[in-house]
């Protein structure tokens, strides 16, 4: 199996060293879409009303083989 | 005539049960003389699987095994891990199908003790049926553990927890100190037991070091700030019964 890295950006850059093996591309892709919506359901409730994440997924090669971007906007409309 | 092996590790069963409940001499003497298979495995080697209907239990000697479910599409949660003295599969004893696999995580040492004599020595000492209650009993209250973590601590939260309860099972049978321990386990699995992919449990061990919660170098897991590390784990470690 390939093995494919996904690099996390949230203002602060975090390098996937590791990698994670994936059978094809398709389920390198499947696994950003899941991977996202995970940190950002952990993360979102700590920080501010505007957020973004994005996560480049790259492979072996080090070639960039898609990009996904996850972004909230939340506004108070009582005080 | 009982191997050399085979001795120490119901030696090592009889000092799991003493910290559950009483041992009598001779409920002491019956543990002793159950008829134990002593089996070397490889790391990631399986010891029993999902749907299989084993006949014995084993006890774990020396090394560490885990639970684990497959789902489809190449899913897995890891259930639980296990420590020298754990008798991962007790259950086996009552509930004839296996509904989720065992194997080593690490290179480990297993005692095979056959069904029938434990069904034995559970007929002839009550006590003894007690105390192997009382063991998946408390197998349970760390399930229950695992549970609340899934439904309501964050990956971070999972995570602490985990380490902390590891860490306490560990000092426990003297396996560790000083908040250093062992950490057998990839990131895959790490992520796999606490229901996080890989790159999520990277972040959130990454984010666990920038706090200066803990370290975490070739395998070793040296918990710097344990009192921070069970704050944010909200760990309170009376479900492991470990009191004397």
């Amino acid at each position: 199996m390939p093995r494919y890295y996904f690099d996390i950006n949230d203002g602060r850059l975090q390098r996937d060293e590791e990698g994670v093996l994936c059978a094809d591309l398709q389920a390198a892709v499947l696994e950003a879409k899941k991977l996202l919506p995970a940190i950002a359901a952990d993360e979102l409730p700590k920080d501010g009303e505007r957020q973004a994440m994005t996560v480049l997924v790259t492979d072996e090669d080090g070639k960039a083989v898609y990009t996904a971007a996850l972004t909230y906007t939340g506004a108070w409309l009582i005080r | 005539m009982a191997s050399v092996e085979s001795k120490a590790a119901l030696d090592l069963l009889v000092r799991r049960l003493e910290r559950i409940g009483h041992l009598s001499d001779e409920e002491r003497r019956a543990v002793g003389n159950l008829p134990a298979k002593i089996q070397t495995l490889r790391p990631r080697q399986d010891i029993v699987l999902d749907k299989e209907k084993p006949e014995h239990s084993c006890l774990l000697v020396e090394g560490w095994a885990y639970r684990y479910k497959l789902l489809g599409q190449g899913r897995r949660q890891i259930l639980s891990f296990h420590v020298p003295g754990d008798m991962p599969d007790l259950h086996s004893l009552h509930i004839k199908t296996m509904d989720h696999s065992l194997g080593a995580l690490t290179e480990a040492t297993i005692a095979f003790i056959a069904h029938e004599a434990l069904l034995d020595v559970t007929r002839r000492f009550p006590g003894l049926a007690g105390i192997m209650w009382r063991e998946t009993l408390i197998d349970a209250a760390i399930f229950r553990q695992w549970i609340a973590g899934m439904g309501q601590r964050d990956g971070f939260g999972r995570m602490a927890h985990l380490f902390c309860e590891l860490y306490c099972k560990l000092e426990a049978i003297g396996l560790a100190a000083d908040h250093r321990c062992t950490l057998p386990i990839t990131q895959t699995e790490l992520g796999d037991a606490l229901g996080l992919s890989s790159v999520h449990t990277n972040r959130v061990l990454q984010e666990m070091k920038a706090q200066s919660l803990i370290e975490l170098r070739t395998r070793t897991l040296n918990i710097t700030d344990w009192d921070g590390l069970v704050q944010v784990a909200e760990f309170d470690p009376s479900y492991l019964q470990l009191a004397q």
